[in-house]
């Protein structure tokens, strides 16, 4: 479609107006008087190609769409995401971190398509519950389809330590960028940006492995919505407490929480119960009762099974006390350990050996290797590979290292003028 | 006729300091997109290429009518920036483009396919030649380094050319 300047003026403020930004926030990001930003907008003061671009991705839109035929900014979830959070455009490391994430899903969608890798197909599940009523029910309803999730991809009781790539391989992008301290995480779910979590990487590592379940369980709750982010202020909110107790219990299973502590001998409120068989079918039991005392669950107990399960200390806790096996006044009690914990669990780890559970940079290794089977397919050209390359922070001499064998080994140019 | 020049034949000329060629081939007026300038990343070609648009041997370029936006954002979703602005002069303003990347199948596919008027480096010197701006002697020198840099040309000498 071939539009005016007085349409494009009037898109742009229409992307300018949904992101809450005024003429002078842009005319500033722009670095031009706020005059020019208002010529801009009523198609009296030409675009260049720079400012566009510019305007792009600093404001998080894609630039094809304004030049589409039906202009329909509000599909976008990016868009949905500014509308509905009024910080979003006062918030500059927010917005920033949104608009480079969404350019990110957005090439990789578009590789994705090039290369004929198109995970459009493959997508995690729907639940289309009933909106929960009352905390009860939201907890209710994580606990389940946690465990229905566990179960349909097969996970067993195990620990998830690679959560990531297991999202990740239900055609979701996970990615981590430093965000607000009050933020743990956001989703975005659209055509163009597919489906998207967004952890907060200044967050521990624990946390961010949670942040991660709770978002996966936003996009099977609340993926109509294309949008949220997730805030410590709004964890009151109902479906922030469904999705926290769909992360509690993906990554921290009842059953498997109970067979840790049973292997530890910590099983207080089970009976351990043997029976053995005879050749007539009498059975003969045996059983044994933990005593109380001895076997309570102290705070090195609490390490190790967050450590085993690679979720934070305090979450073990809640866990632990969700599931009955210590009171509130244990649970008090044993947070208040919290130094000792995280010493004991600095010296296991470093014993241990293990490594980060969510490593970083796997989405944009992976945003990298489409770009160059791309390159090879004569799908994109070297410039815009190398482009690529440099929203990943790879120097052009390194793609140009990586792309040489998809080359020809040698070429020769003759003479070309135009006749 | 007018020239949307890409970042290779800039830095071809650049790296020779024979950018004050793109001023002596007639008919051919050379423009330089701003997204071409901006993926010349070494220093001192950029500062090359500076002073010779501070010659008038050439000038710089914005896209900003709003059809050559929308070609330019179009071309940018599998070319560089530098490409798709000189595709959208090409296609917008029916410019011919300067360009060498013949090692590249998607950019050789888009700039063969469309019907664009296309000039290379050797181009350029041959049409300097003829235009008496410049000697065999001095071209055959200039294809001499930039064959050093893995430009290489399909013939021995432009004396083979006249």
């Amino acid at each position: 479609m071939s539009l005016d300047a007085t349409e494009l003026g009037r898109r742009i403020r229409k992307i300018r107006e949904n992101r809450g930004f005024t003429q002078q926030d842009l005319a500033d990001l722009l670095g031009i008087p706020r005059p020019a930003m208002v010529q801009i907008e009523a198609g009296n003061r030409s675009l260049s190609s720079v400012e566009l671009m510019k305007l792009s991705k600093e404001l998080g839109f894609d630039p094809k769409d304004l030049f589409a035929e039906v202009f329909d900014e509000d599909q976008d979830s990016v868009t949905v995401l500014f509308r509905s959070d009024s910080e979003m455009a006062t918030n500059h490391q927010l917005n920033q971190a949104v608009s480079h994430w969404s350019v990110l899903c957005r090439q990789f969608t578009e590789l994705e398509k090039l290369v004929g890798a198109d995970r459009k197909f493959i997508s995690p599940a729907v639940y289309e519950l009933v909106p929960p009523g009352s905390k009860w029910e939201a907890i209710q309803q994580g606990n389940i389809i946690a465990d229905y999730e566990r179960g349909r991809l097969k996970l067993g009781t195990a620990p998830l330590p690679d959560l990531p790539e297991i999202i990740e391989g239900q055609g979701v992008r996970v990615g981590r960028l430093p965000l607000e301290d009050c933020i743990s995480g956001l989703f975005l779910a659209d055509d163009k940006n597919g489906l998207a979590i967004l952890v907060n990487a200044e967050h521990s590592e624990q946390r961010q492995l949670f942040s991660c379940a709770h978002e996966y369980g936003h996009l099977l709750f609340d993926r109509k919505e294309k949008a949220t982010i997730s805030r410590r202020a709004e964890r009151e909110k109902l479906n922030e407490i469904r999705a926290n107790s769909f992360a509690a219990t993906l990554l921290l299973p009842e059953e498997g929480v109970r067979e840790f502590l049973m292997r530890a001998g910590k099983s207080r409120d089970l009976f351990q119960i043997q029976e053995i068989y005879d050749e007539e079918g009498q059975s003969v039991r045996a059983q044994r009762r933990s005593a109380a005392e001895p076997f309570s669950v102290q705070f090195y107990d609490v390490v190790h099974l967050a450590f085993y399960f690679g979720v934070s200390y305090e979450s073990a806790l809640w866990r632990l006390k969700s599931l009955k096996i210590i009171s509130e006044e244990e649970r008090e009690e044993l947070s208040s350990r919290e130094e000792s914990a995280r010493e004991f669990r600095t010296l296991l780890w470093r014993q241990s050996g293990r490594q980060e559970r969510i490593q970083g940079g796997n989405f944009q290794h992976k945003l990298l290797m489409l770009a160059l089977e791309a390159y090879r397919l004569g799908e994109i050209s070297k410039a815009k590979l190398r482009e690529i390359g440099a929203t990943l922070e790879v120097p052009s001499h390194q793609i140009d290292a990586f792309s040489r064998r998809s080359e020809p080994a040698e070429t020769a140019e003759g003479p070309l003028l135009p006749s | 006729m007018d020239v949307a020049t890409d970042t290779c034949v800039l830095i071809n000329l650049a790296v020779v300091v024979r950018l004050d060629l793109l001023k002596v081939v007639p008919p051919y007026i050379f423009h330089a997109p701003t997204e071409v300038l901006d993926e010349i990343e070494d220093l001192d070609q950029r500062a090359t290429v500076d002073q010779a648009i501070a010659a008038g041997h050439l000038d710089e370029v914005k896209l900003d009518q709003p059809g050559e936006l929308g070609l330019y954002v179009s071309f940018n979703a599998t070319l560089g920036k530098g490409e798709s602005a000189c595709l959208a002069l090409g296609k917008g303003r029916g410019w011919a483009i300067a360009t060498d990347e013949s090692k590249d199948p998607k950019w050789k596919k888009v700039i063969s396919g469309a019907g664009f008027a296309i000039i290379n480096t050797p181009g350029i010197l041959l049409a300097s030649i003829r235009a008496g701006a410049l000697t065999v002697t001095a071209a055959d020198e200039i294809k001499t380094k930039l064959e050093l840099r893995r430009f290489k040309m399909k013939f021995d000498s432009f004396a083979s050319l006249i």
